[in-house]
């Protein structure tokens, strides 16, 4: 499958496989957003089947991702961080996600390039970072062991 | 592609220890394991994306919370750009400082005005660090340093545009006199209230300072009326200038430095006895910004006859 259009007819849709052997129908207008997958496409890297595996992804955070890339299409003049983090905030609620889910949605923005998730995924984390006041709030949120050496604690 | 950070690769590996092992079989895909806060990659995302966001007070917070979010704390504090601590006399802003001298490698803007426990032991190892970014330093009021911290910001820092040393009573002749030599691109400085610096320093000093655009000289005894001569002659570029307080000044200095600086735009001469509406009342017509309002009847505050410049040196 590619996307040169002196070789064939553009498809609407792409198939991408994600961890657990699921098969994800994308349609090719997202894929601008998704840098990795487009630059896979026009190297045309998928297998005979023209399925191209994200073995690196779960289905789960997969669907959240062309969600978003939906969210971004449909709603393009919504530029503003402001209403871009509000997407995201009820993306998230829809899909009663947590803070794993916010770390895995990072991992897969990274990934496969989706530069807008990145951004707006990576201020809501720093945004709960800086909404903890100290460092115990701080690991249970994230849930660090704390194994810092008590010699070292006391160093600045 | 991104690169691993050491400390990453050290977690990666001990994740790879886990319980859990991942399938390798390819036609039997795997779950991907859990995975937590720093396994986001740090250079590409969560230095540039996240740690950007943080404040100082969540690094330090950070530092304290486990051995990896330490090691990324004190990472994105090696990358940090600016550090803005003016006015923090917090009590225990010491340690923290010695912490940001040691890991702070990138530092472009320094602001550290009216920190009074600032001294020489704590400011140098930082300068030693950053000399070859800084852009912007600002010691206004850091009133327990000397001029051995300024030496290699005056000897070093080649990028230097922004130097403010208000209220630095330590500034001697001897360091503006190296300014002279090393720093020559200076864009905005401020050394008001520096009461050691001689006129004779100032006149050498601003023939060099050709790119300066904003300046504060406010209450600098030696500023007179042939400094203001000097900096009219060089300094064709400047659009801010505060000259409150400096009492040796007169209309003829003030005339001489605006029909030669065609882009000034804001005067501030409050308390300079010797300016009167002789050589204010053009400039309004130029739509300056003047900090003395006009004043009905009050053109001439000394002389009606003449324009003189002032009549002595101070050094």
């Amino acid at each position: 499958m590619s996307l040169n259009p002196t070789v064939c007819k553009e498809p609407k849709f792409v198939q991408l496989q994600t961890c657990e052997g699921y098969i994800h129908d994308v349609e090719t207008s997202l894929l601008e957003q998704m840098g990795t997958v487009h630059d896979l496409l026009m190297v045309e890297c998928s297998d005979s089947n023209g399925i191209i595996p994200l073995l690196k992804i779960e289905s789960r955070i997969m669907k959240l991702v062309v969600q978003w890339c939906r969210l971004v299409q449909n709603n393009s003049a919504r530029t503003e961080a402001s209403d871009r983090s509000t997407m995201f905030t009820e993306l998230l609620e829809e899909a009663s996600g947590d803070d794993k889910v916010v770390i895995q949605l990072l991992l897969a923005a990274n990934y496969l390039h989706v530069e807008s998730l990145l951004e707006v995924g990576t201020q809501y984390l720093a945004d709960v970072i800086t909404a903890c006041e100290t460092a115990e709030e701080i690991r249970i949120r994230f849930n660090l062991q704390n194994d810092i050496p008590s010699d070292e604690t006391e160093e600045p | 592609m991104c690169t691993l950070h050491p400390e990453e690769e050290a977690h990666l590996a001990a994740m790879a220890l886990s319980p859990s092992p991942r399938t390798l079989d390819s036609s039997r895909p795997s779950t991907p394991t859990p995975c937590s806060l720093f396994d986001v990659c740090w250079d590409d995302v969560l230095i540039p994306q996240v740690a950007v966001y943080l404040t100082l007070k969540d690094l330090f917070n950070l530092r304290c919370c486990s051995r990896t979010a330490k090691k990324f704390a004190e990472a994105a504090m090696e990358k940090r750009q600016e550090l803005h601590l003016s006015g923090n006399n917090s009590s225990n802003i010491e340690d923290g400082f010695r912490v940001l001298a040691r890991c702070c490698r990138r530092l472009e803007v320094l602001h550290l005005a009216c920190c009074r426990w600032l001294t020489d032991d704590l400011l140098l190892p930082l300068l030693a660090n950053n000399k070859q970014r800084l852009v912007a330093v600002n010691l206004n009021e850091c009133i327990n340093i000397t001029a051995l911290s300024l030496q290699p910001i005056i000897v070093e820092c080649k990028e230097l545009r922004v130097l403010k040393l208000s209220k630095c009573q330590w500034l001697t002749t001897g360091a503006v006199d190296a300014l002279t030599l090393h720093q020559s691109k200076l864009v905005e400085f401020d050394i008001s209230y520096c009461g050691a610096i001689g006129e004779r320093c100032l006149i050498i000093f601003f023939r060099r300072l050709n790119n300066l655009t904003v300046l504060s000289l406010a209450n600098t005894p030696s500023v007179t009326d042939q400094v203001l001569i000097q900096i009219g002659n060089y300094c064709r570029e400047l659009e801010h200038i505060n000259l409150i307080g400096c009492a040796a000044i007169s209309d003829y200095g003030v005339h001489a430095l605006t029909v030669h600086c065609p882009r000034i735009r804001t005067l501030l001469i409050r308390r300079c006895p010797r300016v009167t509406e002789r050589s204010l009342a053009p400039l309004r017509q130029r739509c300056l910004f003047i900090d003395r309002p006009l004043l009905e009847g009050a053109h001439n505050a000394y002389s009606l006859n003449d324009f003189y410049p002032s009549s002595f040196l101070v050094y």
